[in-house]
């Protein structure tokens, strides 16, 4: 078996213990109490992350939307903000350790990616893929990091038989797949539907693009139903920020 | 335990008199021996010739330092096959005396010294031969980085450093064996890095606690110092006691691990043999990593139909994954096929053997055991994507720095970095704002070929920028190929002026452009030059 078999074979043997020694001590409990102590429990190992762990962390301000990439899934970025969409979703990920690949992206701004946080020194960029290597190259890719950015350049060659074997090895891996634009053959698990709502700082010849504010729409076939969010991506200093609501504005109404 | 008695022939700068001899040759731009020269790998200066020493340029200083300090100075490009095949007649030259040679890179010889120096009479008569030989392997005397330095010491770490001293003092040096620890004591740590392949964030820790020089390492007690650092304490202590530098109980290698090929018909061209060993060195390095090991030493074969032979032991300190053997398997080829003395038939056999191998202690990524399991595979996977692409296929981000989106950070392929075990530059983080730089936040989207587009002012003139940076009128549309986007609100002119002293001057006007396009609203970064508009990146 190889190292990384190994390790995980432990993490899961390790975890049977835990929970076996759990069982019994809840056993002794009155039913009263356990509740208490499962919750008590589950507190103290919530955070250790096991290898076979499903989720892929995401940015804290797009949680309200977004609470965790589930490994495994395709996650498409369309829309008027699709590419920081898209670096946006690799912040997080990239930040915990893990890698991600760009494929067939050079036009990719890495000073971009950067300020909104993602780690540049854990990603790795192929930036031209002939359709022939495609299949060995991106199966080579998935196997080693967690998260891989595809564009329609990629997807586009992609046939039916070659997208639903990358997927099955994505599931079995543990990655996520997050398309930038059209996914071709590829079948999509999340859908993130940028709009712009505007851009404050540009005038008539005057000041500088300083915030976007976009509105992003939910959808897809694990999603039950759609919903949306608004961020400022990016933000003044090229990060993501939340929308902070002043206030709500009550409209004045003339009475007597 | 001492370690076997070696001799480094060492040459300072081999880039720079590659360079000049193969334009000797005629096969590259001639070079001046005389005029600054400097060898850029990455950016960086990895060399320099004496003229350009005298005025400031210092290996590892950045492209823009160097030539600030000298602007004169002549760039001569990085080429490692060029440097390998003019260093051939020199491995030749000096393998007539010496059979079994250690060639550590271009411009570096490594080989025990019992058997010789006893042929010859003793270390100082064969320093005196190995010059000899190393010139009369040049065929030319005048060289751009001075002469070879001859070292003869016990271990390869006093070799390398009583090679470099006999550089600086013009003959050779012979450190007897009673005299390794005193003659290794003053030289700074920072010489483990240089030569001897040790993690570049060890020596910087070193300094840091206060250890300056090699004698006080080992100065310190063995105990002490692994207990401190763990296997790599126990290396450091013998390296810096002049001990053999691999401990007896090394791993051996994996029984049956030279991996060959042989051609059913002779294969003549040297691009099919670099294809085949590709294959055999991804093969041999994918076995390795499973065993968590990786080969320091190896020996490459490689026989005709006729029977002519071409054996050379390649050696690295930091380990040789696939790229590297493969870079070493083409330069040895090359140089046989090529060179003066080529094979005359067809190539039938290629073999390589690694004969020393050890424990992969992480040298690339990481220290403090930062190299997680994440960057073992990505590692893994990396080395695999650049068998199946290519070596310049693969590349990371480095940071550059610069006015415009498109040159603050550089992808540079995963295989041309690794010198420093880095594997790529992070932004610093003193660095003040770029004058003339854009302020964040930076675009999406950078087209590194810049779409050529018009902007129309509200008579549908085009808008230029005159020389003081006015704009002659408001943009007002955007015309993106055939559809007209019309403006909703812009900023700008925001000139650059670069360079007006060269032919690579250029004299531009940047806008930031808000454009509503059918329903939606987008943003670019536009710029005008020469009455020519162009979009350089897009905030998508």
């Amino acid at each position: 078996m190889s190292r990384r078999e190994n390790i995980e074979h432990l993490f899961d043997s390790v975890a049977a213990m835990a929970l076996e020694s759990v069982r019994r001590t809840l056993a002794d409990l009155p039913p009263a109490e356990r509740q208490r102590a499962v919750r008590a429990v589950v507190g103290e190992h919530a955070p250790l992350t096991l290898a076979r762990e499903r989720t892929l962390p995401v940015h804290p301000v797009l949680q309200p939307l977004v609470p965790a990439l589930t490994r495994g899934h395709t996650v498409q970025c369309t829309g008027t903000a699709a590419m920081s969409c898209a670096l946006a979703l690799m912040v997080a990920p990239t930040q915990g350790g893990s890698w991600a690949g760009v494929v067939g992206i050079p036009e990719l701004g890495v000073a971009a990616a950067t300020e909104l946080g993602v780690a540049v020194s854990r990603t790795v960029f192929i930036s031209a893929l002939a359709d022939a290597d495609a299949p060995n190259a991106l199966s080579a890719l998935v196997d080693g990091v967690d998260v891989v950015v595809l564009s329609r350049a990629t997807t586009a060659a992609l046939s039916s038989s070659l997208a639903r074997r990358l997927q099955t090895r994505v599931q079995s891996r543990g990655g996520v797949l997050v398309v930038v634009g059209s996914a071709g053959a590829l079948s999509v698990d999340l859908q993130l539907v940028s709009s712009v709502h505007e851009w404050e700082g540009l005038g008539e010849g005057h000041g500088h693009l300083h915030r976007r504010r976009v509105s992003l729409q939910l959808d897809g076939r694990r999603h039950g139903r759609s919903t949306r969010h608004d961020v400022w991506l990016p933000g003044p200093t090229g990060a993501l920020e939340p929308v902070v609501h002043e206030g709500a504005v009550v409209p004045l109404r003339r009475t007597g | 335990m001492t370690p076997p008695r070696c001799a480094v022939v060492w040459s300072p700068a081999w880039p720079l008199t590659a360079a000049v001899l193969s334009g000797r040759a005629g096969r590259g731009p001639q070079f001046d021996p005389h005029a600054p020269l400097a060898v850029l790998h990455a950016q960086r200066v990895v060399c320099c010739s004496p003229a350009a020493e005298r005025d400031g340029v210092r290996a590892g200083q950045r492209k823009r330092q160097a030539q600030g300090a000298c602007p004169h100075l002549v760039l001569v490009p990085h080429d490692p096959d060029r440097d390998a095949r003019c260093f051939e007649p020199v491995v030749r030259s000096v393998g007539s005396l010496v059979p079994l040679l250690d060639v550590e890179s271009p411009g570096c010889l490594l080989m025990a010294t019992r058997g010789p120096s006893r042929y010859v009479g003793g270390d100082d008569a064969l320093a005196q031969r190995l010059s000899q030989l190393a010139v009369h392997g040049l065929a030319d005397a005048a060289v751009a980085g001075g002469g070879f330095g001859i070292g003869i010491a016990d271990g390869r770490l006093a070799a390398t450093l009583a090679a470099r001293l006999a550089v600086q003092r013009g003959r050779p040096v012979v450190v007897p064996t009673e005299r390794t620890t005193e003659f290794l004591a003053p030289h700074p740590v920072s010489v483990l890095a240089a030569t001897a392949g040790c993690d570049p964030q060890l020596v910087d820790l070193l300094e840091r606690l206060g250890l300056a020089s090699l004698g006080d390492v080992a100065a310190l007690s063995p105990v002490h110092l692994f207990d401190r650092f763990g296997a790599l304490g126990e290396r450091l202590h013998r390296l810096v006691t002049g001990a053999d530098d691999t401990p007896p109980s090394a791993a051996a290698p994996p029984d049956d691990l030279s991996v060959e090929q042989i051609f059913d018909d002779p294969v003549p061209q040297l691009d099919m043999l670099v294809f085949a060993a590709k294959a055999l060195a991804d093969r041999l390095d994918g076995h390795l990593i499973d065993h968590g090991q990786v080969c320091t030493r190896v020996i490459v074969e490689s026989e005709s139909d006729h029977g002519d032979v071409s054996r050379r032991v390649w050696y690295r300190s930091e380990g040789l994954r696939a790229a590297a053997l493969v870079d070493r398997v083409r330069w040895q080829l090359d140089g046989w096929i090529n060179g003066d003395d080529p094979p005359s038939a067809g190539i039938v056999l290629l073999r390589i053997t690694p004969t020393d191998v050890r424990h992969d202690s992480g040298t690339q990524m990481g220290f403090w055991g930062e190299r997680s399991q994440a960057d073992d595979a990505a590692v893994k996977t990396i080395t695999r994507l650049i068998g199946l692409l290519g070596p310049r296929s693969v590349d990371v981000a480095s940071w550059r720095g610069g006015r415009d989106p498109h040159q603050v950070y550089e992808l540079v392929p995963v295989a041309e970095l690794g010198a420093d075990g880095r594997l790529a530059v992070e932004r610093p983080t003193d660095v003040p704002p770029w004058p003339g730089g854009l302020p964040a936040p930076s675009p999406s989207v950078v087209h590194a070929q810049p779409i050529a587009v018009s902007v129309l002012d509200q008579h549908d003139r085009v808008v230029s920028v005159s020389g003081r940076g006015v704009a002659s009128a408001a943009p007002c549309t955007l015309m993106l190929g055939d559809r007209r986007c019309p403006v909703v609100s812009w900023a700008g002119p925001w000139p650059v002026d670069e360079r007006w002293w060269d032919t690579r001057a250029r004299r531009a006007a940047r806008f930031q452009l808000l454009v509503r396009d059918v329903d939606e609203t987008r943003a670019y970064l536009a710029e005008v030059a020469a009455g020519r508009w162009w979009i350089t990146a897009e905030y998508q």
